[in-house]
Order: C-alpha cells, then sequence, then structure tokens
C-alpha cells in the first residue's frame, strides 16, 4: 500500500462521505424534529437515482440538466407521500412509523422493479478524466461531487443558521408546543423538513448514479449506513450527521484497503457500537 | 376580548376542568386565583390550545367580531392575538435572545421599520434585554428567561397575553418588577389574564379577579371585593389577615 | 363454571382437535405449510415475551430463529455432533445473541435502540450472505434428518411434510404457550409487566430492571432460536432467509395484529399471516407488494389487535391484567 493508494482512498471517503452526509442529514433532521423515523428514507436517494437516469433515457441531453429534474421529481413524491400515506403516521410511536415506512419503503422498491426491472443500470460519468492535485491523480466527477455535496451541505447548514424557516425548525426540535403557541404553524415546518430532506437525499442519488450504479435495491442497502451515521452523530444534530458521515466514509473508504465491503461495513458497525458505549448521546453534544 | 364558556377539560380519563367560564374586557388585567392544582395552568393552556377541551367555547374579539377559537389549533389562536406565556418560560435553550425573539416575530412577516418599533417596544419594557440578544437562552437567570418570556410574546402586540405564573421563582424584588410591568400592559391597552399564586400581590395589579376551586370557577368579583372579603380568599386560598396587611 | 368460560374451553379444544387431526383431512402439502406455520407461531410467542410482556422494540428478533437453525445445522454438519448436542449449540447460540441484545438494550433508550437492532440484524444477515462456505448462501444448508431419536427407543422421521414432525412442533407450540403463559402469570411476568408499564417505577420499586430485561431477552431467545431449530427441521434444510430483516419486521407485524401481551394472539396472527403469505407466494412474484402494504396498514390501523379481540369475549377480560 503506498501514499498514493491511501490518498486515494482519502479521497475516496470524503465523496462516500459526503453523499452520507446528504442523506443522513435527512434522516437526522426528520427525526430529531418531527420524531419521525424514516425507512423509506433511502428509497428516495433509489429513486434520485433512477430519475437521472430515467431522463437521460428520455432524451434530456446533459446530465446537468437530468440532475434539478430527477430531484424535483424526488421531492414531488416525497411531499406526496408527506401528504398522503405519511400523514397518519406522523405522531406515532416510535416502532409504528418505523415500520409503516419500512413498509412504504418496501412498496417503492417494488414498484421500480416491476417497472424497471430488476437489473441495474448504468449511466456514462458526466465528466471524464482526471485532475492532478498534488501527488494524486483524482477523477473530475468524483472532485467535483465532492465540491458540489460540501457546497450543499454548507448551504443547508446556512439556511438552517440564518434562515426563519431555520430557526423554526431549530425551535420546533427544541419545544414543540411553544412554537406553536408562538403562532409558527407546525406542519408547514415538518412539510419543509420533509421537503428539504427528500431533496438532499434526492441530490445525494442523483450525484451518485454514475458512480455507485442505479438498482431497486441501492436504497436498502445504504440506509442502515446512513442510520450508523445519524446514531453517530447524535439524533437531530445536523453538523453531527456530516462529521459522522465523513467519519463512516472514510472507513469504509480505507477499510476497502484491506478489508471487503461487507467487513468494512462491520467495523463501521463496530464503531457505533464502541461509541455507544462511551457516548449514549453521539459524537458531538447539542449544538443545533 | 376574550370569552371563556363552559369549558370541559380531561387529562386522559381525570376530569380536571368542569365548566370554567370567564370574561376579559378589552385592556384588563384579570386574576386567575386558586390552590394548587385547581386548574388554573389548565384552564390557560385550553385557551391557547394546548390541551384540547372536550366541550365549551373559547371566543376571542378580534377586528372582525367574535371569532369562536375552539376549531383552531394553537398557532392559529396566536395568530390572532394570544400571547402565551407558561409557567416555566420556556424559552428555547439553543436560541440566542434575538433569535427566540425571532420565532414568533418573523411569522408577522413585518417591513423592518415596523418590526423594529415591535422590539423596540419590548426593549422598551424590558431595558435589560438588548445588551442580551446574542446570548444563549439557557445561560440567562431566571429573571432574564422571564423578561424573555414576556418579550417574546409583546412583539406580536397580541391582543391578550395569557401569563401562567409569571413571579414564580424569582426573588421579591424581581417579582415586583414584573407585575409592575404586567400592570404597564394592561395600561398601553393589551388584556391580560394572569395566573398568580400570590393572591395578594396579583390583586395588586389587577381590577377583577377569578377564583378557582376544584377545576371550576366559583367566583368572579372585582378585586376590590376579593381584597375584602377574608373569608373567601381565606377558605380558597389560604391568605389570612396578616398577609393582607403585609401587602405593599 | 359460566357458560362464558364454557365456550371459551370448547373453542379451545375445537381448535386443538382441528389441529390435531389435521394431517388426515388436510394431506401432505398442507401438513408441511402448517408445520412452518406453526413454528413460526412458536418465534411469534418468543417475540410476544419481548415486545408484549417487557415492551423491548426489537428488530432482529429473526437474528435469533436464524441462529438457532444454524447453530444446530452447523453442528450437524460441520461439527459432526450429532442431535442433541447440535440442539443445545443452537440454543446456547441463540440465548448468547440474545444476552448481547440485551446488553444494548439497557444502554440505549427508545428508538435508538430500535435502530440499533435493526442495524445489526442487518449486519448479521449481510455477513450471513457473504459466508457462503459457513451458511450455504441462499441454498443453505441441508438437514438430513432421516432419523432422529427423540428418547431411547422412540425414533421419529421428520423428513419435510412427514407426520411426526408436525406432532414435535404442535406439541412443543402448545407446551411452549402453557409455559409461557405460567411466565406471564408468575412474580417474574408481574414485574416485566411493570417494567414494560412504567420503568421509573419499577426502579424505584427496587428491581434491576437491567437484570430483567436481559434475563427475558435470554429466554426468549432461546425460544426463538427452539423455533428456528423446529422450522429448519420440518423443512429439511436451512438457508439465511431465516435470518432475513424482513422476517424481523414481519413478526412484529404478527404480533401487533395478534395483541402485544396476549400470547395466543401472535401465535394466531403469525399462523394465519404466514399460510397467507405462502398462498399470496404461490400466486405471484410480486408478494412483497402485499407485505409491504399490510405493514403500515396494521400498524397504523389495529393498534390493540387480535388478541384484544379476544380478551373482550365474555369472561376473559379480568384474567388479563393490564399493565
Amino acid at each position: 500500500m503506498t501514499a498514493e493508494v491511501l490518498l486515494l482512498q482519502l479521497a475516496n471517503g470524503l465523496s462516500f462521505g459526503v453523499i452520507f452526509a446528504l442523506i443522513a442529514s435527512g434522516i437526522t433532521l426528520m427525526w430529531g424534529i418531527m420524531d419521525f423515523i424514516n425507512m423509506a428514507h433511502g428509497d428516495l436517494y433509489m429513486l434520485g437515482a433512477y430519475g437521472v437516469w430515467l431522463a437521460l433515457v428520455a432524451g434530456i441531453g446533459s446530465f446537468w440538466l437530468a440532475l434539478p429534474l430527477a430531484v424535483a421529481g424526488v421531492l414531488a413524491i416525497g411531499l406526496l407521500l408527506r401528504f398522503t400515506v405519511l400523514r397518519p403516521v406522523f405522531g406515532r410511536a416510535p416502532l409504528q412509523t418505523l415500520l409503516a415506512t419500512y413498509g412504504i419503503g418496501l412498496i417503492l422498491q417494488q414498484a421500480v422493479l416491476a417497472i424497471f426491472g430488476p437489473f441495474s443500470k448504468e449511466i456514462p460519468l458526466p465528466i471524464a478524466g482526471q485532475v492532478t492535485l498534488g501527488p494524486l491523480r483524482y477523477p473530475t466527477y468524483r472532485l467535483v461531487v465532492i465540491v458540489i455535496g460540501l457546497v450543499l451541505i454548507v448551504a443547508a447548514w446556512l439556511v438552517i443558521q440564518r434562515s426563519t424557516y431555520g430557526i423554526w425548525i431549530r425551535a420546533v426540535a427544541q419545544d414543540r408546543t411553544m412554537t406553536a403557541a408562538l403562532g409558527v404553524p407546525v406542519p408547514r415546518v415538518y412539510t419543509v423538513v420533509f421537503g428539504l430532506g427528500s431533496a438532499l437525499a434526492g441530490i445525494g442519488g442523483a450525484l451518485a448514479a454514475p458512480l455507485f450504479g442505479i438498482g431497486p435495491t441501492i436504497g436498502a442497502d445504504i440506509i442502515l449506513l446512513a442510520f450508523i451515521v445519524v446514531m453517530i452523530g447524535g439524533l437531530g444534530n445536523y453538523v453531527g450527521s456530516v462529521v459522522g458521515g465523513v467519519l463512516i466514509g472514510e472507513v469504509i473508504a480505507l477499510g476497502a484497503i484491506w478489508l471487503r465491503p461487507t467487513e468494512a461495513y462491520l467495523v463501521a458497525l463496530g464503531l457505533l457500537l464502541v461509541l455507544l458505549l462511551l457516548r449514549p448521546q453521539g459524537l458531538l453534544r447539542g449544538a443545533r | 376580548m376574550l370569552r371563556v364558556s363552559d369549558l370541559h377539560v380531561f387529562y386522559g380519563p381525570s376530569h380536571v376542568l368542569w365548566g370554567v367560564s370567564l370574561d376579559v374586557a378589552a385592556g384588563a388585567v384579570v386574576a386567575l386565583l386558586g390552590r394548587n392544582g385547581v386548574g388554573k395552568s389548565t384552564t390557560l393552556k385550553a385557551i391557547i390550545g394546548l390541551v384540547p377541551a372536550r366541550q365549551g367555547r373559547v371566543e376571542l374579539r378580534t377586528a372582525e367580531g367574535w371569532r369562536d377559537l375552539t376549531p383552531l389549533p394553537p398557532w392559529e389562536r396566536a395568530a390572532l392575538g394570544i400571547g402565551y406565556v407558561p409557567e416555566d418560560r420556556r424559552i428555547f435553550p439553543h436560541l440566542t435572545v434575538r433569535e427566540n425573539l425571532r420565532v414568533g416575530l418573523d411569522r408577522l412577516g413585518l417591513p423592518p421599520r415596523a418590526r423594529q418599533q415591535a422590539l423596540e417596544r419590548a426593549f422598551d419594557l424590558f431595558p435589560a434585554l438588548p445588551a442580551l440578544l446574542e446570548r444563549q437562552g439557557r445561560v440567562l437567570s431566571g429573571g432574564q428567561q422571564q423578561m424573555l418570556a414576556l418579550a417574546r410574546v409583546l412583539v406580536l402586540s397580541p391582543r391578550i397575553i395569557l401569563l401562567d405564573e409569571p413571579s414564580q421563582g424569582l426573588s421579591p424584588m424581581l417579582a415586583d418588577s414584573v407585575l409592575d410591568a404586567v400592570a404597564r400592559l394592561g395600561r398601553e391597552g393589551i388584556a391580560v389574564l394572569l395566573v398568580e399564586q400570590n393572591a395578594v400581590a396579583a390583586l395588586e395589579v389587577c381590577a377583577r379577579a377569578y377564583l378557582m376551586d376544584k377545576g371550576t370557577v366559583a367566583r368572579g368579583t372585582t378585586a376590590d371585593a376579593l381584597r375584602a372579603d377574608r373569608a373567601a380568599l381565606e377558605r380558597t386560598l389560604g391568605v389570612t389577615a396578616d398577609d393582607l396587611r403585609g401587602a405593599r | 363454571m359460566s357458560a362464558a368460560r364454557l365456550g371459551r374451553a370448547a373453542l379451545l379444544l375445537g381448535g386443538l382437535a382441528l389441529l390435531g387431526g389435521l394431517p388426515w383431512w388436510a394431506g401432505a402439502y398442507a401438513t408441511l405449510a402448517v408445520t412452518a406455520a406453526l413454528a413460526l407461531g412458536l418465534f411469534a410467542l418468543s417475540y410476544d415475551l419481548v415486545l408484549g410482556v417487557s415492551g423491548l422494540v426489537s428488530v432482529s428478533h429473526a437474528t435469533l430463529f436464524g441462529v438457532g437453525a444454524y447453530g444446530m445445522a452447523i453442528g450437524m454438519t460441520r461439527l459432526e455432533a450429532g442431535f442433541w448436542p447440535s440442539v443445545l449449540l443452537g440454543i446456547g447460540a441463540a440465548a448468547a445473541l440474545a444476552w448481547v441484545i440485551g446488553f444494548f438494550a439497557v444502554r440505549t433508550s427508545g428508538p435508538g435502540f430500535i435502530i440499533m437492532t435493526v442495524i445489526f440484524a442487518h449486519a448479521v444477515e449481510s455477513i450471513a450472505n457473504v459466508w457462503t462456505s459457513l451458511t450455504g448462501g441462499e441454498n443453505g444448508i441441508i438437514l438430513d434428518v432421516s432419523r432422529i431419536s427423540l428418547v431411547a427407543g422412540l425414533d421419529v422421521r421428520f423428513t419435510a411434510g412427514s407426520v411426526p414432525a408436525y406432532y414435535v412442533v404442535l406439541a412443543s407450540l402448545v407446551l411452549a404457550v402453557v409455559l409461557c403463559r405460567r411466565l406471564v402469570d408468575s412474580r417474574l411476568g408481574l414485574i416485566l409487566r411493570g417494567i414494560s408499564g412504567n420503568e421509573l417505577r419499577a426502579l424505584a420499586l427496587g428491581h434491576r430492571v437491567g437484570a430483567y430485561k436481559v434475563l427475558v431477552n435470554v429466554i426468549a431467545g432461546a425460544l426463538a432460536g427452539l423455533a428456528g431449530m423446529l422450522y429448519g427441521l420440518s423443512q429439511g434444510f436451512v438457508s439465511v432467509d431465516l435470518l432475513r430483516v424482513l422476517l424481523s419486521v414481519e413478526v412484529i407485524v404478527w404480533t401487533i395484529l395478534g395483541g402485544p401481551g396476549t400470547l395466543i394472539g401472535p401465535v394466531l396472527a403469525a399462523v394465519l399471516m404466514s399460510l397467507g403469505v405462502d398462498y399470496l407466494r404461490s400466486l405471484t412474484h410480486q408478494y412483497l407488494f402485499a407485505v409491504g402494504a399490510v405493514t403500515p396498514l396494521v400498524v397504523l390501523v389495529v393498534p390493540a389487535g387480535l388478541g384484544d379481540l379476544i380478551d373482550r369475549l365474555p369472561g376473559r377480560a379480568a384474567r388479563r391484567a393490564r399493565p
């Protein structure tokens, strides 16, 4: 193992990390603000990937045009779910939410399976070639994914910290009833959180599609890692989910040097278990 | 301004409010008195809609006449002009003072000038606040939290403020200043429904008072009349003549 | 004896008679299906101890089911340990794993624990899928169970669909139900239900809540492992299907549908629903659609479940103490 391999995997870890962060941030926000454990969140990621593929197949020439279309589609589906099937699920006990969303995720997967078939699709890299960063020659597209991911993460953070809805989101997370008593329409805040989370997951799926492939089960495969990230970062803790995402991304990437994928997954799990024993409240404290 | 009629509230199987009725006129400061556990806080919560009423009505007088608030969720009642300051203040611990104020204020969507005016109004009443704007809620002292809790509601230009035990946990001096602020609010035309354990102090600032006992309103009368009725005070509040004499 | 109790006794006896005579009136294929369903009923019973009686929400119960089955299978094939030692191995492995889960249950709270169990179950499933040299992957391990000595002199032929297999499973289930009922009504059961109802109060009363949670998890785990072994034996093989997270979710649905804490309810729900899914699977590949649709429906629409309905039968309500 050379320094070059190490650097390569560190960079790859970052690319995994931003994707995990995009997915996990949605989960942690929904969990922390709405007490909503969304097992179907990974399937929104999956739909984002299919969305890009579908747009390209339908004739949209450019990947960069297909991406916003796919995200819009995922957002629409997410909001549709929020207002129909998921509406009776809000406010229920955690187990019921988990099972209900698991069931809905299953339906989404089966629908995609039925419509598009079981075989994974591929789309070409939107940007070919490599860039030279010092000693490293890195695929350009992956670098672009990292940059876009980081930009989105920071943008979402700014929204949460500065904007009105961001303040409302944080207020609801800290004291839902008092927020309501001050005149804030709490259901609307939920919708915004759900929409934001869905859009981030959709973007994650769309960005990751050329890299990791497209198939009906990619959502189910990634969601459990996303939950590990959420638990490491602390429930409802946005920054925690980002840090956790990068951490797990690096664990997976560096682990791939020596281990097979399943074993790397186990290392991530082991890390979570150790952390839980030491710090039950998650890696980072409070800071919402 | 506010009309509560025959409110019945249940906590699970437990019947806690048995037909509460009261009225608050525009600009009036009205006290809701009674011993611990008699249902005063629950009444306020039912008015703002944080607990559902099984029976009864809550009505508010707006520019368009009387509105029935009973089917409305808490945020719509607040938007119509009900401000709520709960017993434990419940300021947002991880938001700054400024952000605490913004939670309600942002909803109004005011132009910058009107916004500033609303803030000025609160700072006028609580001059210590501007210095604390960037502090996090959880580092504030009890008195500062109480000021913030009131200011939070004040910036929304409410028609009526529901105040639950504002002097609780505060030193006598701070408690006094809070009640002074309440009196000022009344003078500015904002109605106040004040729940207060310290009956004597409450009777100093209010014009009318309701006495609650066992989940319902036992008596509603002027503050003067209540102050004079020593028997009622002793029976329902445990207030003695000595307490009255010792009042400021 | 009141009319209500007579009625219930009649229902019970009638049901048992029906089940008792099944191999004769139902045919070989149905016998196989019902044998498997009864094993799943035992599985649901064990889960009711966890969810219904103690209030622990774990989404990794199928892991114990599968580990029990695999423990026995590996013992019999790879280790060539003989039947009874393999059974012990299976139960031991399941109990040990249940202990670990209980250990973490005590350290994490609420939703965090639930997710942990999901992650854990998924991890085991992934390992099992990948480690095909040990588990046999999707094809699993064939159990050569033509002849097993249950007791000295009593040989049982356990081929898939065989009548003796059916009766062994049925007897195990009935015995387990009786024992669990005794457990729930015992002092231990009362403590567990107290913990489920109000943990703080149980703590304040001096009960070592953590130890009890672990204990019930271990008992339930051993029972689940036993169910897994019976399932495998009745099918003639064990495969990674027994470890799937989906099965963990299904058993929760069965328990909720049947009525948490009623013991009989989840068993009934498990038997009926697994037979139903089997039937569906024979009709279409898309049966998962139905599972996906039914799960939220059950969870949202049937909070109290079948067991509650059974309880409402006259005379029964008094017996089930509400926490």
